[in-house]
């Protein structure tokens, strides 16, 4: 049990250095110490046997009440924060800026009585501290969320200028890439052009020329004479109608109205109507011609196609081979065979070419046509038809050569198999 | 020894105890707070070393009510740091967030500690019919040895030990609530528990 507290030594609190009071079990203040005079501006003799609550009406509340009773009854102290009880102290109930950490203890007066001691800590200037410091805190956390803001502005920014590069750069590409086309496409009018001006004309005007001699002088000239100039009209006719043919397909093909139509084709007979067909330029050479080609290779593609592109690498082989000299056409085994494609060669001791002119071989704006070894004339067209077409045919086209060595024409098309 | 009736029946003072502090605690925070005690236990001076090494090697914030009369001891609330910070948060919201501020926690945490140490020896003193005396409550912040007091070691006290975890609304905080009591007021202990069995419960 505590010992009992004389009340005639209260006045010893006089000389703490903290504000105390003492209330009695009717909350009425018994003792009010000087520092807490100064702490409150209120003096000892005004407020001697008021009722707390008179001068602090908080007191009053139930909440304090509740917490403050069983130190009546010897309860353990209470503890207020200055934090969470701002206003305890304020007698208006407004607003303070006082900030009072508050310690009520048990003071055993007597058997089963006792008053209660206040003490006061007065904590508002380290409050005011605290709360300068969270200002300039949240002023600095302001500060750092606007920077941040305009951080992710920019960056959300940036990102749109990337956009935009993006999106110009892909502008660009597809306008190389129509600027590459547009070239392509008025190389492709102006060799029309070439061919129409350079080796359409020719042939006509001999045609023309022979013929206006044949209908004026037919009778000064002898029968010998007469058949010449009729074969040669009749070769150059022949030429005339092939380079037609050709400048016709390659027209089509540019302007896309040739659509292949696949059907079941054995390719070495293909092979063999157009040895039948170029016969009379083949004998007319002494060439040896072998069509060494499987029998069982079928190809699923386009006959008018594949029948020109036969036609024209056997044309250049004809027109490139020597007198007495040879044409082999062979199936190859490739890697080819592995993606579904039949792979024909045919390769001729003709005069090969040099590395220059193969890496030019198949483009339209660079071909130009060579004089064969019996002066034969080309248009310069049929290489680049055949590539079209096998490309075209889902096929591959490509080319060994080596000047004074021959040269080898492969080609692939799809495989048909059952 | 406790035996284990007398175990639940401390721990039915503590919870008594703890759940009228809740009910103070709630009419201090506009949040609901709910608080639980999941395990009491008794340790034993033997066990001394285990109930340290129970708490983490970090800093706590410990509030001790000193009290004496029939019964000589300490009664503290130990709160690590972190879970320290939470609770002061869940009391003063945004204005007190990260901030190392001293002051501020150790007002508001002495009143926290306050309130639960409180109710918990208001109910065993009332509970109990055990007269105490009390002296201050002191407010110590360090490493987990500041947990159990020189002179309880001295005396090879008994410690009687509540987990406590508070439930705020979205967050949750744990503490732990311990009595230590001198070798001869635990045996006072035993006999007032026994006291009260015999009177109330057989």
């Amino acid at each position: 049990m505590s010992k009992v507290v004389n009340k005639e030594l209260f006045f010893a609190l006089d000389y703490l250095p903290e504000g105390y009071f003492i209330i009695d079990e009717n909350y009425k203040i018994i003792y009010w110490n000087k520092p807490i005079e100064n702490l409150t501006g209120i003096e000892k003799k005004e407020i001697l046997n008021r009722l707390l609550f008179e001068i602090f009406p908080n007191f009053n509340k139930e909440l304090y009440k509740l917490r403050i009773n069983p130190v009546f009854k010897g309860g353990p102290p209470v503890v207020f924060s200055a934090k969470l009880h701002k206003n305890l102290f304020s007698r208006n109930d407004s607003d303070s800026d006082l900030y009072y950490q508050l310690t009520i203890s048990s003071l055993r007066i007597g058997e089963n009585n006792y008053n209660a001691l206040f003490a006061i800590e007065n904590r508002s200037e380290v409050y005011s501290q605290i709360n300068e410091l969270i200002s300039l805190r949240d002023k600095a956390l302001d500060e750092i969320d606007e920077k941040e803001k305009i951080h992710t502005k920019l960056i959300s920014q940036h990102i749109e200028i990337q956009e935009a590069f993006a999106t110009v750069s892909e502008k660009n590409l597809e306008i190389e890439k129509q600027k590459q086309q547009l070239q392509e496409l008025v190389a492709t009018k102006d060799k029309f052009f070439t061919i129409l001006a350079h080796d359409l004309i020719n042939p006509f005007s001999l045609l023309l020329g022979y013929t206006s001699l044949l209908s004026e002088k037919i009778e000064s000239y002898s029968i010998e004479e007469t058949k010449e100039m009729i074969d040669l009209l009749n070769i150059t006719t022949q030429q005339t109608y092939d380079l037609l043919q050709n400048l016709l397909q390659w027209a089509k093909s540019q302007t896309g109205k040739i659509i292949p139509r696949p059907e079941i084709l054995k390719i070495k007979s293909i092979i063999d109507s157009n040895i039948v067909l170029l016969k009379s330029n083949i004998d007319h050479k002494s060439i040896h011609i072998q069509n060494n080609v499987q029998a069982g290779s079928f190809v699923y593609t386009d006959e008018n196609m594949v029948n020109t592109v036969v036609r024209n690498l056997l044309s250049n082989a004809i027109k490139f081979t020597p007198k007495n000299g040879k044409i082999i056409f062979d199936t190859v085994t490739d890697k080819n065979e592995q993606k579904g494609l039949v792979t024909v060669c045919i390769s001729d001791t003709g005069v090969g070419m040099d590395k220059a002119k193969l890496s030019n071989l198949f483009k339209v704006e660079k071909s130009t046509t060579t004089i064969g070894t019996d002066k034969e004339k080309g248009t310069g067209l049929g290489l680049i038809l055949c590539h079209e077409f096998v490309e075209k045919m889902d096929g591959k086209m490509w080319v060994e050569s080596e000047t004074g060595k021959g040269s080898k024409f492969f080609f692939s098309l799809p495989r048909y198999s059952e | 020894m406790l035996n284990p009736l007398q175990i639940e029946i401390l721990k039915e003072v503590i919870n008594i105890g703890v759940g009228k502090s809740a009910e103070l605690l709630n009419t201090m925070v506009q949040s609901h707070i709910k608080l639980d005690v999941p395990e009491v236990k008794i340790v034993e001076f033997s066990e001394y070393s285990d109930f340290v090494n129970y708490f983490e090697e970090e800093n706590y914030a410990v509030i001790t009510l000193p009290f004496n009369g029939e019964l000589n001891g300490f009664s503290k609330l130990i709160l690590s740091s972190d879970h320290a910070a939470k609770l002061v948060n869940a009391f003063i919201g945004k204005s007190g967030t990260n901030l190392d501020m001293d002051s501020l926690r150790v007002d508001i945490l002495s009143e926290i500690g306050n309130v639960i140490i409180n109710a918990v020896m208001g109910t065993l003193s009332n509970m109990l019919s055990i007269h105490l005396d009390y002296i201050v409550p002191i407010y110590e912040q360090g490493s987990r040895n500041i947990i159990i007091p020189d002179e309880m070691i001295k005396n090879e006290s008994a410690i009687l030990f509540a987990k406590t975890h508070f439930k705020i609304e979205e967050f949750e905080a744990r503490g732990n609530f311990a009595i230590f009591f001198k070798v001869k007021s635990f045996n006072s202990l035993i006999e007032k528990i026994q006291l009260y069995y015999e009177k109330f419960l057989s």
